[in-house]
């Protein structure tokens, strides 16, 4: 691992290096461009560390094996790009229904389908919320910076284990393959899942306020019953209107209520604005440059770049709406999260969706010509 | 002095099935003595009913797809 | 010899069953407990792991110990991890055919080819029978099932010699017939290092009198189908019974048994054939007489010897070859700079 200091490295092996400080022994993945260097680097790190390294014959055999190892007691964790990220929605499906704990990282690339392998994109955080069928809350997290890479793959797999959920890491093509610094610190915070303190707990049922049940793993003596059938609180499969909804408002409701806790937003110069860039991941780097312009012609724009797209933060975002007179959604694909703005605005501000595709991030200019517009 | 070893088999009604596998089992293995009767077991099946000395050859025991017979040693003749 | 109330109460963690009456589920998880207690494995080292579909109710609920019941086809990656990050537990995988090899074929041939010590149990009923008896990879070609209505298109492959080439280092096969063999060859796989797999034949009262056109009352199906597996089957390396032949009728089995019984000397019986379905089985001393005899009756379509169209179980590999879960910890000692 790398020691604590500065480097000079690479957004996919800072990813790598998070997901080990953050106690992650377990990886299975596929290959897959633009991810596959997040796979070679804990190929080497993780047996260091007694970790397991697994290549698997493909993305569903990934996600399964990811979720075997983590009821087995491991942080277990795979990286893939759109393709396989698709071939994963069942099982991620699978983790949500069991509450089993894992990061999912997905190094978005342009598509649809094969499209442009080495190009980023955003395109698929929709799929992150709904990409499996049924309902459920998602926890997505999205970085702009190799920094990031490392500080937010650590965060997954602490929101994974207090919540007990597959956590989506959204990077893509862009942060995950440029060199930049990253600052190593020397400890970073770890949050271990609540391990059950007596044979007769139940792991899918709790009266904790923060409805996270406790987590036993395989060969503890639990005689565990991990279904992703509707279940009881024991885990045995009933497929009852009642047992359904029990299980699964719970499961939707310790995200949710935890929204709060999760929700993380990187507000520059968003006191006084009146023109507001709301972004995330790569696309708020060229935002924040075309705010930084506008404030050098006199314009009051801010940036309100989402760390966390899912739980969507409704109550900031209300809020933002009722500050400022426009809000310029800038994101790599046909414009997804806008219509999130829009739901939650209710007109009460100027949504204005600035959304590209192609592979190529958005120039300042661009954005700096949608700020000038919205503030006319 | 050779003694003869007495078995009994008894079927348990709550998880029988009815599937009469243990009664083939034991009229083309074992003693022959289960029979199909005219009960039903609860759960609508017909309930088997032994009818004779067991052999204790635990055919019926190892065909038994719901644990529903068993066969009990009862000590020599 | 312990009485079946003792599995019972130690090992089966609800009843009753949701399998069928006579459903062959119940067999299999009678000789995986008298397997396990056998060799002394407590319960609490084993992970049971199971895909969807009937055999995946084998373990999950049923069996009293740490389950895994996953999505589709999946059992085997889902249980990889598992026995990749803790090699201790005692790792097992009940499938089905279609679950297995037809939706999770390519996880079966990549573990095989791994050589992980997982021990697979593939039941194969011919047929994906929870979702209604759709054609499942092992159904023969021309049979008819909800999807196959005019008869399968497809042919079937051979799982066992699959699993073999793939690299599974112990592979058998038996049926819920061989309920003895089954359960030793259940505890060689327990005690083997690597891919153990066997593939188990298991009737499905409730499928299986369409896929083999079984006729008659529908409560004599489960011993029936029973003895069809015994009838089509032969032992690898055991030689068959021999002395007698099988007639093949051209219309109604009944006229063709009474035109065998007229011959002197042998002794007819109607029985079922997965091969060829219902047939006069004709013991006889002299084969080739008989024969010669059968092939000569007006209802006879065809004469076939005691070993043709017949299944082969038992025992088809055991070898020794790095097992995937010490080539990982290896890799650790050697990561470490041991």
């Amino acid at each position: 691992m790398l020691e604590p200091g500065r480097h000079l490295t690479l957004g996919n092996v800072a990813c790598a290096e998070g997901a080990l400080r953050a106690g992650c022994r377990f990886f299975a993945g596929y290959p897959i461009t633009p991810a596959s260097e997040i796979s070679h680097h804990l190929s080497a790190e993780l047996p260091k560390v007694g970790g397991v390294f697994l290549q698997m014959e493909d993305e569903i055999a990934s996600m399964s094996s990811v979720i075997g190892a983590s009821w087995a007691g491991a942080k277990a964790m795979t990286a893939t790009s759109g393709p396989g990220y698709s071939l994963m929605q069942e099982n991620i499906g699978y983790a949500h229904m069991t509450e089993t704990p894992l990061v999912v990282v997905n190094v978005q690339r342009s598509g649809p389908s094969t499209g442009q392998s080495t190009d980023p994109s955003q395109q698929d955080i929709y799929q992150a919320r709904y990409g499996a069928h049924g309902d459920y809350e998602v926890i997505a997290i999205s970085p702009w910076s190799v920094q990031e890479m490392f500080d937010l793959t650590v965060r997954a797999f602490n929101l994974a284990e207090a919540y007990r959920t597959p956590v989506m890491l959204m990077s893509d093509g862009l942060v995950a393959h440029i060199q930049e610094k990253l600052v190593v610190p020397e400890k970073v915070e770890v949050v271990d899942r609540r391990k059950p303190t007596s044979k007769s707990s139940t792991p899918w049922g709790t009266d904790d306020p923060s409805l996270v049940p406790e987590m036993p793993a395989f060969g503890e003596g639990h005689r565990l019953l991990v279904t992703g059938s509707t279940h009881r609180p024991d885990g045995m499969r009933i497929v009852t209107p009642q047992y359904h909804q029990m299980t699964v408002y719970r499961i939707r409701d310790k995200i949710l209520n935890a929204e709060p806790k999760i929700r993380d937003i990187h507000r520059v110069q968003m006191e006084d604005a009146e023109v507001a860039v709301l972004s995330f991941g790569a696309s708020a780097r060229p935002s924040l440059e075309a705010v930084n312009q506008a404030r050098g012609e006199g314009i009051k724009a801010g940036l309100f770049r989402l760390k966390t797209i899912w739980p969507f933060p409704e109550e900031d975002v209300s809020a933002l709406a009722d500050q400022v007179d426009a809000v310029i959604v800038v994101e790599m694909n046909f414009g997804k999260l806008v219509r999130e703005v829009e739901r939650v605005a209710c007109g009460r501000t100027k949504v204005v969706s600035l959304g590209k595709i192609g592979g190529q991030l958005h120039m300042a200019r661009e954005v700096l010509e949608a700020i000038r517009g919205a503030a006319a | 002095m050779a003694t003869v070893k007495r078995f009994s088999v008894a079927i348990d009604e709550d998880k029988c099935k009815g599937c009469l596998i243990c009664v083939h089992m034991c009229n083309t293995r074992g003693g022959k003595i289960l029979k199909e009767s005219d009960k039903k077991t609860a759960l609508g099946g017909t309930k088997p009913i032994p009818e004779g000395d067991c052999i204790g050859c635990r055919w019926c025991e190892l065909y038994c797809p719901d644990f529903a017979v068993n066969v009990e040693e009862q000590g020599d003749a | 010899m312990k009485s079946l109330y003792y599995y019972r109460d130690r090992y089966v963690r609800a009843q009753p069953t949701a399998f069928c009456p006579g459903c062959g589920g119940g067999i299999i998880l009678q000789c995986f407990l008298r397997a396990i207690d056998d060799l002394g494995i407590d319960k609490d080292r084993i992970l049971a792991v199971s895909g969807i579909g009937c055999s995946a109710w084998i373990p999950s609920p049923y069996f009293d110990g740490d389950t895994l019941h996953t999505t589709h086809g999946r059992a085997i990656a889902f249980a990889t991890g598992a026995k990749a990050f803790n090699p201790d537990l005692t790792t097992v995988v009940f499938t089905g055919d279609g679950d297995g090899a037809g939706i999770g074929g390519n996880h079966l041939i990549h573990a095989a080819r791994r050589n992980i010590d997982l021990k697979v149990f593939l039941v194969n009923n011919f047929s994906y029978a929870m979702t209604g008896g759709q054609i499942a990879p092992t159904t023969l070609h021309g049979e008819t099932t909800v999807t196959s209505p005019y008869g399968n298109p497809e042919s079937p492959f051979d799982i066992t010699q699959l699993v073999k080439a793939a690299g599974a280092t112990y592979v058998a096969k038996w049926s819920t017939y061989h309920v003895v063999e089954l359960t030793n060859a259940m505890k060689e796989a327990l005690q083997h290092k690597g891919f153990s797999f066997i593939e188990i034949l298991s009737q499905c009262p409730t499928q299986q009198r369409r896929v083999f056109n079984l006729r008659g009352a529908l409560e004599s199906l489960p011993p029936r189908i029973l003895e069809m597996f015994g009838e089509s089957t032969y032992v690898r390396g055991r030689p068959g019974k021999t002395g007698y032949l099988y007639a093949v009728p051209k219309g109604d089995v009944k006229e063709t048994l009474i035109q065998a019984e007229a011959l002197e000397g042998v002794k007819a019986r109607i029985v079922d054939h997965i091969g060829f379905g219902q047939v006069v089985r004709v013991e006889t001393k002299q084969p080739e007489v008989t024969r010669e005899k059968l092939g000569g009756l007006s209802s006879v379509g065809g004469v076939a010897d005691h070993l043709e169209k017949k299944i082969e179980v038992g025992l088809f590999e055991r070898s020794e070859r790095p097992e995937f879960t010490e080539s990982l910890r290896a890799i650790m000692r050697k990561a470490k700079g041991e």
